[in-house]
């Protein structure tokens, strides 16, 4: 399936990647904001309850990246 | 000593036991005074639970007015009724115990069965959703269980049918049932029966809910007033006890006459109204009970609910000391930093002023002073507030030492802060420096005005003047205008000149503008600089070598907007017009480069500079309006003239078209939508027409269009409707469709289609509005009128809960946005981690 173009890209995110970025941002994966296992965008790249989604947001003031840990769901 | 720390609080229900416990004296007679204005002994004012006379003491503790706390009282009720609070509890209660044995409809064992059955009944119901049921789920599950439940599993009773009918009426298959066979059912109910209806039996027991006593507050809780008159006037809450009491007693002597049951009943009854309004005034389903003067009394949920109640008006909100309010004014030569306090303020405010063994001299100097800047109170190190008077100030000079504190009047170049409500943002309170002025408002600049939502049509605000020096310091760091000219929001200024000043600003910077030497001098001597800028050959100087006076001379900008273009060289404006968009609300690039180069104090200085050089700019020019400047050129009347016809006759070919259905439907309406739409894009036309008239017409000198133009004030549009004619009026969003049959007023014939007859108005206001016309208007203005007051309700009721749900957002060391459980907000602020008010940033 490919994305729709307004959709900003997800990615999965390694274990030790979203280890990184957890300890970068000095924030509990517990503490970080969700995504349901169930939503489209998870199911699309497999992600599991646990794995942290990387998603390349497009704001006016440029972009840069937001993380998602999934939940079940 | 540490104090002690609230771990947690439990409200529980009072037991008769404890209100009996609690009471000091049983209270009997329902009556205040005697004859002799003394308090009746077991009466309402019995002076046993405390006083509220000074000249009297407590009889139960001693003490007077201000040492006695004040003791409750109870009054035995004679037949018990139900607290109305609480009868939703009580009809659950009834509904899932048997009405003989009074066990729980359901076995223990089937209490603890019932959960996993409950859990994968859900389960089953949500399919593969996940949900995890918390205890208040399962309960709520289990009384719906138990509701149903048509016989008890322990004698086998069918059960009954129960009602309850709000607020306090219960009915057992039709028949009423009485307060005092509900508790005595409740009483009934185990211990833990009571637990596992999820009650703690130690705190309420269920007929607990049914009241046998009442407990009544101490006097201090419902003091009496006297009046002026020497009348006695009662607290509410005396006057609905007094009630209670009056029929309690009627019910006792009835029950002892052995009168007939229906009387008893009714008594009873009224007992349980009047105790319910008791309670709460504002029970669903029961009479409000009112003063003689017909004001509805005040009783106990009355005193805590609401905006007025105990706890928005008494605790969320508090009086607040070092405060004042009044109007305020503008004042051009004060910095948007400052704030003009009058002298009167001034005196009556105080800041501490700690004394030092650096100080003291000074100390001593404030402590002798007889007139305006003085001390006024002195505070030893004990803490001991003293005030400073003509008696006591020699021996306190020589008492004073460091350590002390000294609280002494307002001065200039203290801080104080600075509010308007509505307070909607951070910026609604700011810091200004104090500068004591002659007069009664509170003065502010005008460029600050804006930031608060504030006009001086009468405005107030208050002030407030921080007192430790951590309060202080923190207002000059965080609150202070000059600091924070940029807005949160989108980083461009919100502090910006307006009006005259951006017309003074156009007519200084425009290209024909020359002063001479005697001018150029004049203008910049207001602004403090008492030198002049290289002249022209003829000897002239140019507005905009004045205006350049007011820029460091290693500043630049290039600027380019559409086909404007302005550019400063080291400090020298060589070429284009500063207009709104630079140093106004269209977005203020200069301020904003300035700003962002030259620092807070800069602005500071150039805000007050450059308004009151574009001031002197327009009084020079004289910027004025009158009756001749909307008196407009014969062309100008007669293209008003063909305008209109021109849209009457496409409005007409259109319907023409629109009756020989040749009128084709845009996508996604109808025919008849098509047509209203096209209708009322042709008059939009007349519109756009109309103001290209009048560029056309018009001579550039016209003050009007001058001030249209440079958007100090009005619009071309505005001309427009004052001089040519006043188009089409709007209701909802579209022309004015409803009135009378076939019509809109009575004064046109049904049917009519010229755009008049819907709201298209030919004349304008300087001609004057026809009644028809006017009527069309007046609609208009009502239908705005009435959506934006609904639009400001809806819109600020929003804001104040994202303001709660935000508040508490912060920005961590890492740049990262989180709230206040440390969950991650974003990543990093606003995408980019850059403070809008604090740099230049840039959106593409
Ligand atoms: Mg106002
Ligand atoms: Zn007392
Ligand atoms: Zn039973």
């Amino acid at each position: 399936m490919e994305p729709l173009k307004l959709i900003p890209k997800h990615e999965v995110l390694s274990d030790s990647a979203a280890k990184a970025v957890a300890k970068k941002l000095n924030t509990p994966i517990d503490k970080f904001p969700k995504i349901l296992a169930s939503d489209v965008q998870a199911k699309l790249l497999n992600a599991k309850p646990g794995n942290m989604i990387a998603i390349s947001r497009h704001d006016p003031a440029g972009e840069y990246a937001y993380y998602r840990i999934v939940v079940p769901g | 000593m540490q104090a002690e720390i609230i771990d947690h609080l439990r409200f529980t229900v009072i037991s008769p036991a404890m209100i009996k416990r609690m009471s000091v004296a049983k209270l009997i007679v329902p009556d205040t005074y005697n004859e002799d204005g003394y308090p009746i002994d077991g009466g309402l004012i019995d002076q046993r639970l405390g006083v509220i006379d000074p000249g009297l003491k407590c009889k139960t503790c001693g003490g007077r007015v201000k040492s006695c706390p004040g003791h409750f009282g109870h009054i035995d009720l004679v037949r018990p009724v139900i607290h109305s609070e609480f009868a939703k509890m009580i009809y659950l209660l009834l509904q899932s115990t048997c009405f003989t044995c009074h066990k729980l409809l359901i076995t223990q064992e089937q209490v603890q069965e019932i959960r996993p059955i409950i859990k994968k009944t859900i389960e089953a119901i949500e399919e593969d959703e996940h949900v995890q049921l918390g205890e208040e789920e399962i309960r709520e599950l289990l009384f719906k269980k138990l509701k149903s439940s048509k016989k008890c599993p322990h004698c086998g009773t069918a059960q009954r049918k129960l009602k309850l009918e709000r607020p306090t009426f219960f009915y057992m298959e039709g028949n009423k049932m009485k307060p005092d066979e509900i508790h005595d059912w409740l009483a009934k109910i185990s211990d833990d029966d009571v637990r596992s209806l999820g009650m703690d039996p130690e705190a309420a027991r269920p007929e607990w809910l049914v009241l046998t006593a009442l407990l009544v507050p101490p006097v201090n809780v419902r003091p009496s007033i006297t009046l002026e008159t020497g009348e006695r006037s009662e607290d509410d809450l005396t006057h609905k006890l007094v009630d209670i009491m009056r029929i309690n007693q009627r019910l006792e002597q009835d029950i002892d006459a052995g009168a007939p049951q229906i009387i008893i009943d009714d008594l009873w009854e009224l007992l349980q109204y009047h105790v319910t309004v008791y309670f709460n005034n504002e029970t669903p389903g029961v009479p409000v009970a009112r003063h003689r003067s017909t004001r509805p009394l005040k009783t106990l949920a009355q005193r805590l609910k609401g905006k007025e109640g105990r706890l928005r008006y008494n605790l969320s909100g508090k009086r607040v000391n070092f405060s004042a309010r009044t109007v305020i004014s503008s004042d051009s030569s004060l910095t948007i930093n400052q704030v003009g306090i009058p002298s009167k303020f001034a005196e009556g405010l105080t800041v501490p002023f700690y004394v030092t063994l650096w100080n003291i001299e000074k100390a001593k100097e404030l402590l002798q002073r007889q007139e305006y800047p003085m001390a006024v109170n002195l505070i030893t190190k004990e803490g001991i507030r003293k005030r400073i008077g003509e008696t006591n100030k020699e021996e306190l000079v020589k008492e004073v030492q460091p350590g002390y504190v000294l609280e002494r009047q307002l001065t200039d170049g203290d801080i104080v802060l600075m509010n308007r409500q509505p307070t909607l943002h951070r910026l609604s309170i700011m810091a200004h420096e104090v500068k004591v002025l002659p007069g009664r408002t509170m003065r502010i600049n005008s460029s600050a005005a804006y930031p608060y939502g504030a006009d001086f049509d009468g405005d107030e605000m208050n002030l407030h003047v921080p007192q430790s020096l951590e309060a202080q310091s923190e207002a000059r760091y965080l609150m202070q205008p000059k600091n924070l000219v940029l807005s949160a929001r989108d980083g461009r200024p919100i502090m910006f000149i307006e009006e005259d000043e951006i017309i003074g600003a156009y007519l200084l910077t425009k290209d024909d503008s020359y002063y001479s030497k005697e001018e150029a001098s004049m203008m910049l001597s207001t602004v403090g600089i008492y030198e002049l800028p290289k002249h022209e050959k003829n000897g002239t100087y140019s507005g905009r070598a004045i205006f350049s006076m007011l820029l460091p001379k290693t500043f630049n900008l290039d600027y380019k907007s559409g086909d404007q273009r302005v550019t400063i060289k080291n400090g020298e404006l060589t070429e284009g017009i500063i207009n709104e968009k630079l140093v106004g609300m269209g977005g203020g690039a200069l301020i904003l480069a300035l700003f962002t180069e030259c620092g807070a104090d800069f602005i500071e200085k150039f805000l007050l500079n450059i308004a009151k050089i574009s001031l002197r700019a327009a009084y020079k020019c004289g910027v004025t309006i009158g009756m001749s400047d909307y008196y407009l050129p014969d062309a100008v009347e007669k293209e008003s003239q063909q305008i209109i016809a021109q849209a009457d006759t496409k409005v007409h070919e259109l319907l023409k078209r629109y009756k020989e259905k040749k009128l084709e439907s845009l996508p996604g309406y109808t025919v008849k939508q098509t047509l209203e739409l096209e209708t009322m894009a042709e008059l939009e036309t007349a519109r756009t027409l109309a103001i290209k008239a009048l560029n056309k017409h018009v001579p550039p000198t016209n003050i009007i269009k001058i001030m249209a133009m440079v958007k100090a004030r009005g619009s071309i549009h505005n001309f427009v409707q004052t001089s040519m004619f006043l188009g089409q009026q709007a209701v909802r969003a579209g022309r004015p469709s409803r009135g009378f049959a076939g019509r809109i007023l009575p004064y046109f014939k049904k049917g009519d289609k010229r755009p008049e007859v819907k709201g298209f108005v030919h004349s304008s206001f300087f001609t004057g509005l026809s009644p028809a016309d006017f009527y069309m208007h007046a609609m208009g203005a009502r239908d705005s009128a009435m959506s934006k007051s609904l639009v400001t309700a809806v819109s600020g009721y929003l804001q104040r809960r994202l303001i709660n749900a935000l508040q508490d957002i912060y920005v961590d060391e890492n740049l990262a946005a989180k709230d206040a459980s440390g969950a991650l907000i974003q990543s990093i602020y606003g995408g980019d981690g850059k403070d809008p008010m604090k740099e230049k940033v840039k959106v593409k």
